[in-house]
């Protein structure tokens, strides 16, 4: 029997728990929790394990995600275009294609500008949105119904401005 | 989605004291280093001093980044990092992107929006929407008739085409109704072209009223016009056609200050069968049942039976 299995329901009613300070929360503490949880799992498992928590726990988020936010789609213009309109509105970042290739050998390349969990980082020499990694990919299982996985190859920790994702078809 | 105005990111001010430390220290690494000798092997040389090695990758990554963006080469990927090159690659990002977005444009996709590169995303916007109007008045023009401002056959046959598909796949019914102006010709003979013209554009308008929003009426050709009317069986298709004909002869047609006329049309009604192959055979059973329309008194709606 499992306590903690996600559903939305856990995540409770928003507009009656908080008539006053409503539905949003400053970016730092976002940071914090996923910070501060990351600091222990290291501790605990490692830093690879940890990793690899992350990116499950991102590819769970975005499976949710898809069906809550995204679904239905009929077609991959729809897809992009919607996970943009969301992802913007959702203020998690501003998603931009580069290449998109859904059929086939299954390549895609995207950018998320301003993305929630890095931009603004310091320099570090590794890139840290491994979350996202497991997010976007789970996007893209969604709609394709193929495994599909993401590396982030450009990020705020290491020089740039914007994250950059290769997604490949696995 | 309605894009708010973007605001530039700001960029960074330099810590300089950062970077002169940085630098220092790289400077006091290779002076502490022993004398570089005469006869000095690169690989050998870089390998004893990572720092200077990543610093050398860097600078080499920047110098082919910079040399492939000049040319337009957007498809070589560098992964040493650091800000400069990070911001040649946001470049290059952006310009992917534009290509990507140029690309779903030539698609036929015309709700592509540029929000950043500054002057040229307003140029890129603007192209975008004179391109969607031109393309909304292409498709309008390729499909309306001219005189009459309903549907062309274009127009009906692509509709015929999707409504049959529905047939097919959703086992929906689709009736197909064909109407002929009852003597036109002698309009034409006796008053004149205007005149016929003025009679096509009034039955059209009035005929047109008798449709659903998810039918489609038009101009099939000549003085015959067509009534497409997916998910919709044969009796109920026959209510609207006696409709459409009641409508008729009660309208008075002005075709001038002399002139008034009422004109009636024929209708043949049919609708989908289980053996039939295509939305042909329906637009032939109409055609049949119009014939019969007209063999038997003009003016009235034929069902198409088996004789
Ligand atoms: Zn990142």
């Amino acid at each position: 029997m499992r306590k903690y299995e996600f559903r939305w329901e856990l995540l409770g009613d928003l507009d009656s728990g908080r008539p006053n300070l409503g539905n949003q929360v400053d970016v730092d503490l976002y940071r914090l929790m996923q910070f501060t949880v990351r600091d222990i799992l290291e501790e605990r498992y490692g830093a690879d394990e940890s990793d690899s928590i992350f990116y499950a726990a991102g590819k769970k988020a975005g499976a949710e995600f898809y069906k809550h936010f995204i679904e239905p789609v009929s077609s991959a213009e729809e897809f992009v275009s919607k996970t943009q309109e969301v992802l913007r509105e959702k203020r998690i970042g501003v998603l931009r294609v580069e290449e998109a290739m859904l059929e086939g050998e299954g390549r895609v390349m995207l950018t998320i500008d301003e993305d929630l969990d890095c931009s603004g980082l310091p320099e570090l020499d590794y890139e840290t949105c491994i979350y996202d990694e497991g997010f976007v990919s789970a996007l893209f299982e969604s709609f394709s119904m193929k495994k599909w996985s993401a590396k982030e190859i450009d990020c705020w920790t290491t020089g740039a401005r914007t994250c950059r994702f290769l997604v490949t078809e696995e | 989605m309605d894009i708010p105005p973007f605001v530039p990111r700001k960029h960074n001010k330099v810590n300089e004291n950062q970077v002169i430390t940085e630098t220092l220290q790289i400077i006091l690494t290779l002076l502490s280093s022993p004398k570089i000798p005469a006869n000095l092997i690169r690989e050998d040389f870089l390998n004893d001093y990572p720092d200077f090695k990543k610093i050398c990758d860097t600078i080499k990554d920047v110098r082919d980044l910079s040399a492939a963006l000049s040319v337009g080469e957007l498809h070589k990927f560098f992964y040493s990092k650091g800000y400069i090159l990070s911001n040649l690659k946001g470049l290059q990002s952006n310009l992917r992107h534009l290509t990507y977005q140029a690309q779903k444009v030539a698609e036929g996709d015309f709700t592509q929006k540029v929000d950043f590169l500054g002057d040229f995303s307003a140029a890129f916007n603007e192209m975008i929407i004179k391109l969607r109007e031109s393309s909304v008045k292409l498709t309008r023009l390729a499909n309306v008739d001219a005189l009459t401002q309903i549907p062309n056959r274009l127009a009906l046959e692509q509709f015929l085409v999707e409504s049959y598909k529905l047939v097919k796949s959703a086992g929906k019914k689709l009736s197909i109704m064909i109407c002929d102006i009852d003597f036109f010709k002698s309009v034409n003979d006796t008053y004149g072209h205007d005149a016929g013209d003025a009679v096509l554009i009034k039955v059209s308008s009035v005929l047109s009223n008798q449709f659903r929003g998810s039918d489609m009426f038009g101009r099939y050709g000549g003085e015959e016009f067509m009534g497409v009317l997916p998910n919709t069986d044969v009796q109920i298709a026959e209510k609207v056609a006696s409709r459409a004909l009641d409508a008729l002869r009660t309208t008075p047609i002005i075709v001038s200050e002399s002139v008034t006329l009422h004109k009636t049309v024929s209708i043949g009604v049919s609708m989908s069968m289980p053996d039939d192959t295509g939305y042909e055979d329906i637009v032939k059973r109409s055609d049949e049942a119009l014939y019969m329309a007209k063999e038997t008194g003009r003016n009235k709606v034929c069902v198409y039976s088996k004789k």
